[in-house]
């Protein structure tokens, strides 16, 4: 269980995320939604532990470990993964060599045996293969040049590579097309499971077309300020925010 | 303007007593200092103080011969007429220089290194490329004393000959002054990468002589510094004819209290019309107390040519270095990957033998 009880973020002296309050059991997806300088993505980078950002929570715990306690790389060990609405380019690491790195390092985190090198390329073909990602684009630098829609395939195949339990995907749809997005809704669906859970951020609800949800809250002004099944997001794509928001 | 301090130091005495022991006297001799034009980031007076012994240099040539001819003679050292004292004072205590005559293709490694503590060496070595030849060079500074290096490498590239050079030093304490020049006959190429690490100070001078058409130079180099390592690069690029061609590269990384200094010049000729030459400088400040300086600069007096340069500096991107850590990556594993990264641009274009002398994959 995700467990986020009266969260407040904020950056620089101004407060993004006022008292936020969310639990979403493993086996479920949740999707946080919400207009423009709502904090959805401020949350995502709070969970994940990034620098810069001063936060205090009653409690803010992922399967019983609390997240506050912990650096971002181990909060990623503990299989949080959080998948950003502009992945990064690093020039000079190719992708390869990043994702096994980065595998690495968990596997060492955790106790276990790191991959050897046939061992991690089997695994890293036959994921790339399922997103349709030629070996070419794993030998170059990671996401430079790389269009939006490679982008957010790359940023897939180290969820299939990783295996985390707490997914956060923030922004997936943005810069995609639509067979790109049909292709990513498919890879999500198939990493439901009952040990893990996802939490969807998403500005449109076109992701929610392939990413069924088990619940949608609206983010607005710091605050979970309405909470409900997929419907909910029916609703705000028929009637905008603040017309839900005032009728909630 | 030269300063002259009024009081000579024991360095400079020393210095001058060894020279005129091989019949060069140089009334006086005042050691660049910070104020001596083209050496504001290399005050070789402030860094050589107390006595210096001057013992001759020791230089290694180890050749792999594979086609043709390599021959190495001694020979006297002719200096030119604009030499400064410093250059003088360098050919007086280096004596000869070993000139090395290179036909067809051949493989060298050039290792000069530094003398014991309080020692001064100097050593000079001409490599003369004949029309059409290949030459693959190793050119290494080391040691760990508490001394002087001077060092003159001069290449001279015959028409359609071809140079590739890697530089690599290994050097802690000492004082390293490395002049390497080269000579570019008509359709030459050299293509130069390096990877150094400083010392106490370190000062390379190259100068590039673009003397007849057609010829091409490449200059990529990663300076990676730290602790209170020291370098200096001047590169000098003279074109003075049409149609030439000059790329240079190089990246900085420093730590600590490293510093670090890049003076580039191209000089494009009168009627050198159709020159291309870019010219680049990227550093990444990792503390502080870390500098790095960059002085690209263009002076052109030709039309019709394509000339650019650029200088950035900055710290490790803070993004992507969150990235890599909520992909798992402990922080410091995360920095010097980053880094690493960084500072392996300027060896994506080298041939496949020069990648895996510096450990990338071919």
């Amino acid at each position: 269980m995700l467990t986020i009880s009266n969260l407040t973020v904020s950056v620089d002296d101004k407060a993004i995320l006022k008292g936020l309050n969310l639990s979403v059991p493993k086996g479920e997806v949740h999707a946080i939604m919400g207009p423009n300088g709502a904090g959805k993505s401020t949350l995502g980078y709070a969970l994940a532990g990034r620098d810069g950002y001063t936060i205090s929570a009653d409690q803010l715990s992922w399967d019983g470990d609390d997240l506050q306690e912990l650096e971002p790389h181990e909060r990623a060990a503990k299989g949080l993964f959080l998948s950003l609405q502009y992945p990064v380019e690093i020039p000079g690491v190719a992708a390869l060599t990043f994702l096994r790195t980065s595998v690495n390092a968990q596997r060492r985190a955790r106790g276990q045996e790191e991959l050897s090198a046939p061992e991690f390329m089997k695994r890293a073909r036959e994921a790339a293969g399922t997103l349709k990602i030629p070996d070419e684009m794993l030998k170059r630098p990671l996401n430079v040049g790389f269009s939006g829609g490679e982008k957010k395939r790359m940023e897939a195949l180290q969820i299939l590579l990783l295996q985390p339990t707490l997914i956060v995907l923030d922004e997936t749809d943005s810069g995609l097309d639509i067979d790109a997005l049909k292709l990513i809704g498919e890879t999500i669906n198939g990493l439901r499971g009952p040990d893990k859970a996802l939490v969807v951020i998403t500005h449109y609800p076109r992701l929610l077309d392939y990413i069924r949800p088990d619940r949608v809250h609206v983010l607005q002004g710091g605050q979970i300020v309405t909470s409900g099944d997929a419907k909910l997001a029916l609703a705000l794509e028929a009637d905008g925010y603040d017309s839900v928001v005032a009728n909630a | 303007m030269t300063a002259h301090p009024s009081t000579p130091t024991t360095a400079e005495a020393d210095l001058l007593a060894a020279a005129s022991k091989t019949g060069v006297a140089l009334p006086t001799l005042s050691l660049p200092t910070r104020r001596t034009p083209g050496w504001k980031y290399a005050d070789l007076r402030k860094a050589l103080s107390g006595h210096l012994q001057a013992v001759p240099a020791t230089i290694e040539i180890q050749g792999i011969e594979t086609q043709g001819q390599a021959t190495v003679e001694p020979q006297a050292i002719a200096l030119e007429p604009e030499a400064t004292d410093l250059a003088r004072l360098h050919a007086a205590l280096a004596q000869v220089e070993q000139r090395i005559e290179i036909e067809g293709e051949q493989e060298l490694s050039l290792t000069f290194a530094a003398p014991d503590d309080q020692q001064v060496a100097c050593g000079q070595v001409r490599v003369r490329i004949a029309p059409g030849a290949n030459l693959r060079i190793r050119e290494r500074y080391q040691g760990d004393s508490d001394s002087f290096l001077a060092t003159q490498v001069i290449y001279e590239l015959g028409e359609g000959a071809r140079l590739e050079r890697v530089i690599d030093d290994r050097l802690d304490g000492v004082v390293l002054w490395a002049r390497v020049q080269f000579a570019l006959g008509a359709k030459a190429a050299t293509e130069s990468f390096g990877r150094m690490t400083g010392s106490r100070l370190a000062r390379h001078d190259w100068r590039v002589d673009h003397r007849a058409a057609g010829s091409f130079a490449r200059f990529h180099g990663a300076l990676d510094l730290a602790g209170s390592q020291h370098a200096n690069i001047r590169l000098q690029v003279h074109h003075h004819v049409a149609g030439c061609e000059t790329q240079e590269l190089f990246k900085t990384t420093a730590n600590d209290r490293g510093h670090a200094a890049f003076e580039g010049c191209v000089h494009v000729a009168p009627g050198a019309v159709q020159t291309v030459a870019e010219q680049a400088h990227h550093g990444l400040l990792l503390s502080e107390n870390a500098e790095i300086n960059a002085l690209p600069e263009l002076e052109i007096f030709a039309d019709d040519v394509i000339c650019a340069h650029g200088a950035t500096c900055g710290a490790l991107d803070e993004q992507a270095l969150f990235y890599a850590q909520a992909r798992g990556i402990p922080e410091a594993e995360a920095r010097t990957m980053l880094t690493a990264a960084f500072l392996s641009e300027p060896f994506d274009e080298a041939p496949p033998w020069i990648r895996q002398h510096f450990g990338f994959e071919a």
